[in-house]
């Protein structure tokens, strides 16, 4: 198990590399220059030459790409993702005080998708083909499809402006305010959940599915067990093997979705900060995001195949 | 007049700059494109007025045809004074404006207030982002505050200054104004303020606008002698900047690095508290040393918390729901439910003080580098219609080049190219292109801004002018048409406008302006033009010399064309105090606010 954790951790190495590298230089074929926009922020006239060519020499603009693209794995390799062009204030401390946002907002948003699909997903293979099966057939793909933002400005309008029962946006850690915290998280963690809860529920469906027709099910219902300890203890722990895998990827998707919900809600997450640093260019803020989720991904993935031997002892890890 | 009631009637006129624009952006404005809304800002989330709207319509029409006052300036050499009580002597035409009624407000409670951009600083020196402002002014004083309307020297700091020569001035500064560490506001820390700004080290965002500063001298604590290096007349506005706001020595000295999350004042609040991401809270400065025109101490409200919340949608949402007091309103759709809310306050900002549409031509680039292909062009473009269909008619027309309508310098500049099929047929033809043209018209991709393109596309079919529409990303739009000279005209929208001139004149019509795409003259002798304007500190002689410039950028050169004006708004909640004297909304001037019990 050992050896296997250290081969995936040494094998994610280069993995980040290329990742960084590829973004690193796709970053460059977008048009436009970092100074550039800080001119416009600052409205222009008041950026002395002086200052821009501080900039262009702090932040090696002027370097090629190659040799940027070292000094930032070099200070990276230490820790240190540089400061952001436009604030001036290290990416790291940035990073740090936001990851706490978007791992509560993602938590929650996988607990809503996995508290909500199991049931429907559940529910729906047990009752296959039938009135209920197609309602949650229907759901099921009315969550996958409806974009986020139109969700969530749905759910504000309704939720918030109309009934008023809910904050239409902000953020507070839990352990602050624990119940101010929970009002605050049920919109946005439903909306950044409604694509997983449509896609986990269809994929327990199938699986379980799958798993009622195989011949040991067959057996345990033939043995004269319980219906309801089939499907628990023989049915459901099989199902759920390939579950935990998409589970598992559902990491990234919960991630990359933040983007776009942090910047509804006003939850001042890593999402919010990185779409900031795509406007204004500014490739410390977005190269030190990369690396972060890159990391978090291919730790997850890992994660979720260390998990899949608890749940299958068959499984051993050479 | 009382010094309370000057105070609350000139703060109608007071400016509504660039700067001022962007932090009216960032307030309604969610922050996904804010470096272009400096730069090349799209103005396109102001809104009509409607039911709701409480301030007037017509700022916009206040121009220099109004009565002069004297004047007490002589060739520009005699000496110059202004103060807060008399108004000043820098007299110029006054526009005819609306007066303020008195806050009288209720002391105490909580006001939340959103906005779109996160700041990256509160250390002003450094303010480089647009939603920088909208946090920072409740913590500081402007050195100076002008009235730009009358180029009156507001309530500030510097409470009177003398112009001894062009290249002398003398501020006489407040007395017994302290910063929020009880340290003492006076000549030396003013002193010790701008040798910070002037400093390359730090990177002052103002630096280059102070760069005509050669020394200040500190006769006594509470006077400053300030020696230019070459007169400048446009120094007052750089000395306004949020950019150069005095900051505690001592805390700047304490935190060093930190000060810029740490930030010490003297302004109406004091810093609480800066979340990252989500809110900055600031609270009353008891001892702060502005008073309302009834003698009560300003500000009245305990407590404000800024909240960042980027989209528009959701910041009404906010506004609606009640959570959040007062927001601008960023998006066109919500002016009309914003007027019709029961529990909301619509207020108008200064008409004109941004352009959602503009024409900016390389002189240089063919076919548009024959002036009269240029004027066919933008004789051709209907903005009126653009106004209708695009902003239902609520905006205005430009009439002149970048300068504030209402503002000291604007005037409308006679014969400047605007919607006239028949002149447009002239010009084609008096360009040697009677059967008219193709060409590539880039714009950057926003929804407002494309539907205005094809607008002005149908608008130069008419006269056999083939534009092809190119919708680039924001960055690469200003990159491939300000630096690589890839296009010969670009429709876009700009930040603001201005009540100093100078500036739109530094920063677009010298050659070596950042946004000139040609990077030479626009018409020989310009700069040189431009140079004089900015010396002259006689205000007429200086109305007359933009007169002249903006006669070259508009007719003799046909270069950089507004077409249509926007205007800023801004919503409060129904208990919201003291938003009749809100015209420049976006500016967080909180001292005036107050909570209706």
């Amino acid at each position: 198990m050992q050896t296997y954790i250290a081969r995936r951790l040494l094998q994610a190495i280069p993995v980040l590399l290329l990742i960084t590298f590829l973004v690193f230089f796709l970053e460059q074929l977008i048009p436009g220059d970092p100074v550039y926009a800080l001119i416009g922020s600052s409205g222009g006239q008041e950026l002395a030459p002086s200052v821009i060519r501080q900039y262009r020499k702090e932040f090696h603009l002027d370097d090629p790409i190659p040799v940027q693209y070292a000094i930032w794995l070099q200070h990276a390799l230490h820790g240190d993702f540089g400061k952001s062009i436009k604030s001036q204030r290290p990416v790291t401390e940035e990073l740090r005080a936001r990851i706490p946002v978007t791992l509560q907002l993602g938590l929650a948003a996988l607990i809503i998708g996995i508290v909500v699909s199991f049931p429907l997903g559940i529910t729906a293979a047990l009752f296959r083909n039938s009135l209920l099966d197609r309602a949650i057939t229907v759901f099921s793909i009315a969550a996958v499809s409806i974009p986020g933002f139109f969700l969530a400005i749905l759910l504000i309008i309704l939720f918030a402006v109309k009934l008023r029962w809910l904050p239409a946006s902000g953020f507070t850690e839990v352990t602050t305010n624990p119940v101010k915290a929970i009002k605050l998280l049920i919109l946005p963690a439903f909306v950044l959940s409604s694509g997983s809860i449509g896609g986990l529920t269809r994929f327990v469906r199938s699986s379980l599915l799958e798993v009622l027709r195989a011949d040991y099910v067959r057996t345990a219902r033939a043995k004269g067990l319980p219906g309801t300890r089939v499907i628990w203890l023989h049915a459901l722990k099989n199902a759920m093997l390939p579950v935990s895998t998409i589970i598992g990827l559902q990491i990234g998707f919960l991630l990359a979705g933040a983007l776009i919900i942090e910047q509804i809600f006003a939850i001042p997450g890593i999402g919010r900060y990185v779409i900031q640093g795509f406007t204004d260019k500014d490739f410390p803020v977005v190269q030190g995001y990369v690396l972060l989720v890159a990391t978090c991904i291919l730790v997850t993935s890992l994660l979720t195949d260390l998990i899949y031997s608890v749940l299958d002892p068959r499984i051993r890890f050479r | 007049m009382s010094d309370g009631h000057e105070y609350w009637n000139g703060y109608w006129q007071r400016r509504l700059s660039r700067r001022r624009m962007l932090r009216g952006s960032a307030v309604g404005v969610a922050g996904g494109l804010a470096a272009f809304y400096a730069a090349c800002g799209s103005s396109n989330n102001n809104k009509a007025p409607n039911a709701g709207t409480k301030a007037p319509a017509a700022g916009g029409a206040a121009t220099g045809a109004a009565p002069a006052r004297t004047s007490t300036v002589t060739g520009g050499l005699a000496p110059l004074q202004g103060t807060a009580q008399t108004g000043g002597a820098l007299a110029l035409p006054v526009p005819a404006t609306t007066a303020i009624p008195l806050a009288n407000g209720q002391p105490g409670g909580k006001l939340n207030l959103a906005t779109g951009l996160e700041p990256t600083t509160l250390d002003p020196l450094n303010a480089i982002s647009g939603g920088d402002y909208v946090f920072g002014e409740a913590m500081y004083d402007f050195f100076v505050a002008i009235r730009h309307f009358t180029l009156d020297l507001d309530h500030s700091l510097a409470q009177k200054f003398e112009l001894v020569d062009p290249t002398h001035l003398t501020f006489h500064l407040r007395p017994g104004v302290k910063f929020h560490d009880g340290s003492d506001f006076d000549a030396a820390n003013y002193q010790w303020n701008m040798k910070r700004l002037q400093d390359p080290a730090n990177k002052g965002v103002s630096l280059g606008q102070l760069s005509d500063i050669d020394h200040i001298d500190t006769p006594d604590p509470m006077t400053l002698n300030m020696v230019l290096k070459q007169p400048n007349a446009a120094i007052f506005n750089s000395l306004a900047a949020y950019t150069a706001v005095p900051v505690s020595r001592t805390a700047v000295e304490k935190f060093g690095d930190k000060f810029k999350s740490n930030p010490v004042g003297t302004g109406p609040f004091s810093f609480g508290e800066w979340v990252t991401g989500s809110h900055v809270t600031v609270k009353k400065n008891a001892n702060y040393w502005m008073k309302d025109g009834a003698g009560k101490q300003l500000p009245y409200l305990d407590q404000v918390t800024i909240t960042v919340i980027p989209d528009p949608n959701t910041q009404f949402a906010n506004i609606q729901s009640g959570t959040v007091d007062y927001t601008g309103i960023g998006s066109l759709n919500l002016l009309d439910p914003a007027g019709k809310d029961p529990n909301l306050q619509v207020v108008q900002g200064i008409p004109g003080s941004a352009v959602a549409s503009v024409m900016v031509f390389n002189t240089d680039k063919a076919p548009l580098n024959n002036v009269n292909l240029r004027k066919a062009f933008t004789f051709a473009c209907d903005a009126g219609a653009v106004n209708n269909t695009v902003y239902f008619g609520k905006y205005q027309i430009a009439k002149d080049a970048m300068i504030t309508p209402g503002g000291w310098a604007y005037q409308d500049t006679p014969g400047r190219p605007a919607f006239d099929v028949a002149q447009a047929k002239k010009f084609l033809a008096d360009g040697g292109q009677p059967n008219g043209f193709n060409v590539d018209v880039v714009v950057f991709n926003s929804p407002t801004i494309n539907q205005q393109a094809e607008l002005y596309q149908s608008n130069l079919k008419q006269i056999g002018i083939n534009a092809n529409i190119v919708i680039e990303d924001v960055g690469a739009a200003t990159n491939d048409f300000f630096q690589n000279g890839k296009f010969a005209v670009y429709s876009t929208a700009w930040g603001g406008t201005d009540y100093e001139p100078n500036v739109e004149s530094t920063l677009i019509y010298q050659k070596d302006s950042v946004y000139n795409p040609m990077k030479h003259e626009v018409q020989p002798g310009l700069d040189d033009l431009i140079a004089k304007a900015r010396q002259t500190f006689d205000t007429n002689q200086r109305k007359q010399l933009y007169s002249q410039i903006s006669d070259v950028i508009l007719n003799q050169q046909c270069f950089f064309v507004p077409m249509v004006l926007s205007t800023p708004y801004a919503a409060f909640r129904k208990n919201v105090g003291g938003t009749e004297a809100w015209p420049d909304i976006g500016v967080a001037r909180l001292q005036f606010l107050w909570i209706k019990s």
